[in-house]
C-alpha cells in the first residue's frame, strides 16, 4: 500500500539563518498512522509543521501527499491543497472570538469542496455529531462564543474544525500543552478516537513524552536536526 | 450554516461595530455635505434659469450683459439708464419677434419692487412659461396691482387691498406717493423666481407716479393723474424683453441692435450672460466642491486608520483563516470587500440624508413660502459617478492596510502569534 505522506532528502533552512537547518533523509506515513513527533522548543517542530501543511517549501528535496508532490505546487494551489487535505490543530486560541463554536467548527469547510462534499448530512447535522462525540452536548455549546468556553472546551472545538469533511492529515501543534493531565487524557481519547483507522492520519508535535501512549509510532525531532 | 467570504466579512465587520459605525458615520455625513453643496448649487441656477424663460433677448441702455439681466430680473442693481418709448416700437417691430414687453423699474412698495409693464406680460400662458393667476386678474386700469406670491403673503394682501408705492427703493417713508390709490386686483401662483417678489403695474401707472413725484409734491389728485397718464406718449422704460422666433432671427435681432450705435443699446442673450456668471460663481462653486472632497478624504483617512489598527487585533482570525486553506489573496479580497461594504453603506446613508435634508428644505420653503414646486429632482444620474469615486477612493485607502496585511499573513502563515 502506498504511504499517504513521502518526505524524500528534504532540506530546510531559513534564507537569513545558517546555523540551523532540518535535514529529513527519509520519512513515510500511512493511512490511519498516528505519530508523534517529540522535540524540546527550538528543535524545529514548527517548521516541520509548516512545510508539511505546504506554508513552508523545503529548499531541496522532495514531499509527496497521497501522489502529488507539493514542492510543484503553487502558493495558491498549496492554500487548497491545505484546505482539502489537513486539518490542523493550534496550540491555543484555536478559536475565531467572532464566531460561534459550531460557526468555528464549519469554518473547517469553507475553503473546501471535497471536505464539504463528503458529510453525510447538512453541515448543521455534522457539527452536532461532531460536538456530541467530543463530549460537548451541541444544545448547550452550539452557539458559544470563544470567551464562554473553557480551554479544553476550545481545544475541543478546534479539533472538531480539523476533523470536519474528514481530511486525510490531522496536524495539531501541541493542543494539550495548555491543558492539566486529566483533560489532556480526555483530549487525547476523543481526539483518537474521532479519526477514521482506515484513510486518516495524526502527525501531533510536542515536547510531552507521557503522550507517546495514544500514538502508533514516535519520532524524534532530534533525528531530523542537522547542524552547519 | 455554510460560511461564505461575504458572510465572514459580515461578521468580521460586525464583531467591530462600533469602530465601523464610527467610520460609516463620519463618510456618510461627508457624501451627504456633498450632496447639498451639490443640490443647493442646482436648485440656485434653477432659480435663475426658470426666471428668464420664455425670454430669448434683453434689450436695454448700453450696458454689461451681466448687469443688465440681473437688474432686470433678480433685483440686484439698478438700471443703468433709461430708453425712449420710439426704441421700443422699433424692437417690436423687427422681423420675427413675437412680442416685446418694456419693463420699467425704480420704484418699490416697501422692500419690494415695482415692475412697470404691459399686460401681455401675463399673457403668455398658452406656452406654459407664462404667470398664472392664484387669484384676480391682470392690470387694466392705471390704480389696478398685481403682486407676486410672496408680496402678498408677507402684507397679507388680498383682492381690492390698497397699497402704497414708493419712488426708489429702500423703503424711504418720507417720499411716498400715499396719495396713490392704488389696489390689488390679482396675486399670482408661486413661481420660485423674482417675479414672486414684484408688485406690477402698469407702464402709465409708473408714470402716474412719477408725475405726481417730479413736482415735488405729492398733491395731485387722481383725476389728474387719470388725465396726465393718457396724454401724449409713454416714459422711457428700463428694458424690453423680447421673444423671437427661430434662431436664426434671434441672432440677426441682437447683431442688428448692437451695431446700431445711435441707438445706444445692448441686446443681451440671458443664456449668455448666465454663463458668465455661473463662471464668475464657478470659482466658489468648486471651493465647496474641493472642501466636500477633502472632508471625504478626512473619513477615507479614518477607515485607513481603523483597517490597520483592526489588522494588529486580527492576527488570530488571520492564521485561523489560513490554516483552513485561505490563501492571502483571499484575506486581502476580504478587507477590500470591507471598505465596499462601509464605503455603499455611507454612501447609502449619505444620499439618504441629503435627500431627507432637501424634502425637509422644500418642506420649509412650501410651508413658508408656499413653493409647490420646488423640485427634488437635482439629482441625477451622473451623481453615480460620484458615488462609484467614494467605492474607488475607498479602495484605493485600502490599499496600504492590504500590503500591510498581505506582508504579514505570509509571514505569520498558520502560526498563531498573540
Amino acid at each position: 500500500m502506498n504511504p499517504l505522506l513521502t518526505l524524500r532528502e528534504v532540506a530546510f533552512a531559513f534564507p537569513s539563518t545558517d546555523y540551523f537547518a532540518l535535514h529529513i533523509a527519509d520519512f513515510k506515513l500511512a493511512a490511519g498512522e498516528r505519530i508523534l513527533l517529540l522535540g524540546p522548543s527550538g528543535s524545529g517542530k514548527s517548521t516541520m509543521l509548516n512545510l508539511l501543511s505546504g506554508v513552508l517549501r523545503p529548499t531541496q528535496g522532495e514531499i509527496v501527499f497521497a501522489g502529488c508532490d507539493l514542492c510543484t505546487l503553487s502558493a495558491r494551489q498549496l492554500d487548497r491543497f491545505r484546505g482539502e487535505h489537513i486539518g490542523l490543530i493550534h496550540q491555543t486560541l484555536n478559536l475565531i472570538p467572532w464566531l460561534s463554536a459550531a460557526q468555528n467548527i464549519a469554518l473547517g469547510l469553507a475553503f473546501s469542496a471535497h471536505r464539504q462534499a463528503r458529510l453525510n448530512g447538512s453541515i448543521e447535522v455534522e457539527v452536532t455529531q461532531l460536538l456530541n462525540a467530543l463530549g460537548l452536548a451541541a444544545d448547550m455549546y452550539a452557539n458559544q462564543t470563544a470567551a464562554q468556553l473553557s480551554i479544553g472546551q476550545q481545544q475541543r472545538v478546534g479539533a472538531a474544525r480539523a476533523l470536519i469533511g474528514q481530511p486525510e492529515l490531522i496536524l495539531a501543534d501541541e493542543p494539550t500543552s495548555a491543558l492539566d493531565p486529566d483533560t489532556t487524557a480526555e483530549f487525547m481519547q476523543l481526539l483518537t478516537q474521532s479519526l477514521d483507522p482506515k484513510r486518516q492520519a495524526l502527525i501531533m508535535v510536542s515536547h510531552d513524552h507521557r503522550l507517546a501512549p495514544y500514538f502508533t509510532r514516535t519520532v524524534n525531532m532530534a533525528d531530523f536536526m542537522e547542524l552547519r | 450554516m455554510r460560511l461564505t467570504m461575504l458572510s465572514l466579512t459580515w461578521r468580521s465587520i460586525l464583531s467591530r461595530g462600533f469602530s465601523v459605525a464610527l467610520v460609516v458615520f463620519s463618510l456618510s455625513l461627508s457624501i451627504a455635505l456633498y450632496f447639498s453643496v451639490l443640490g443647493v448649487q442646482r436648485s440656485t441656477r434653477d432659480h435663475f434659469t426658470n426666471a428668464l424663460q420664455g425670454v430669448d433677448l434683453v434689450v436695454a441702455p448700453r450696458g454689461n450683459d451681466v448687469q443688465i439681466i440681473l437688474y432686470s430680473f433678480f433685483n440686484m442693481g439698478e438700471p443703468t439708464g433709461l430708453m425712449a418709448w420710439e426704441a421700443v416700437e422699433r424692437i417690436a417691430a423687427y422681423d420675427g419677434v413675437q412680442r416685446a414687453i418694456p419693463i420699467s423699474l425704480g420704484d418699490s412698495v416697501g422692500s419690494f419692487r415695482v415692475l412697470g409693464t404691459v399686460p401681455e406680460i401675463f399673457a403668455s400662458e398658452a406656452s406654459g412659461d407664462g404667470f398664472h393667476f392664484a387669484v384676480g386678474k391682470p392690470f387694466a386700469e392705471l390704480f389696478d396691482v398685481v403682486v407676486g406670491a410672496e408680496v402678498a403673503r408677507e402684507m397679507s394682501l388680498k383682492i381690492g387691498d390698497p397699497i402704497i408705492v414708493e419712488h426708489g427703493m429702500g423703503g424711504v417713508t418720507h417720499d411716498t406717493h400715499d396719495e396713490m390709490p392704488f389696489h390689488i386686483v390679482g396675486i399670482l401662483q408661486p413661481t420660485a423666481t423674482p417675479f414672486d417678489r414684484m408688485v406690477m403695474v402698469s407702464l402709465a401707472a409708473v408714470d402716474a407716479i412719477h408725475t405726481g413725484w417730479s413736482g415735488g409734491k405729492n398733491h395731485i389728485s387722481a383725476e389728474a393723474l387719470e388725465h396726465d397718464a393718457h396724454d401724449g406718449e409713454p416714459d422711457p422704460v428700463s428694458a424690453v424683453l423680447v421673444r423671437v422666433e427661430g434662431r436664426r432671427n434671434l441672432f440677426a435681432i441682437q447683431r442688428a441692435i448692437n451695431d446700431d450705435t445711435a441707438a445706444g443699446l445692448t441686446a443681451v442673450l440671458p443664456g449668455v450672460a448666465l454663463a458668465k456668471i455661473w463662471q464668475f460663481l464657478g470659482g466658489a462653486e468648486r471651493g465647496f466642491r474641493i472642501i466636500a472632497w477633502l472632508v471625504i478624504g478626512v473619513s477615507l483617512i479614518a477607515l485607513m486608520a481603523m483597517t490597520l489598527t483592526s489588522l494588529e487585533g486580527r492576527r488570530r482570525e488571520l492564521a485561523i483563516l489560513r490554516s483552513v486553506g485561505a490563501s492571502p489573496a483571499h484575506l486581502v479580497s476580504m478587507l477590500l470587500l470591507e471598505a465596499l461594504f462601509i464605503a455603499s453603506l455611507a454612501a447609502a446613508i449619505g444620499l439618504g440624508l441629503s435627500v431627507l435634508g432637501a424634502y425637509g428644505a422644500s418642506l420649509y420653503l412650501s410651508s413658508r413660502y408656499g413653493l409647490a414646486d420646488l423640485s427634488l429632482a437635482w439629482l441625477s444620474w451622473t451623481d453615480l459617478n460620484f458615488i462609484f469615486y467614494v467605492l474607488l477612493a475607498a479602495v484605493v485607502a485600502t490599499i496600504w492596510p492590504s500590503v500591510q496585511l498581505y506582508r504579514r499573513t505570509v509571514h505569520d502563515g498558520i502560526t498563531i502569534k498573540q
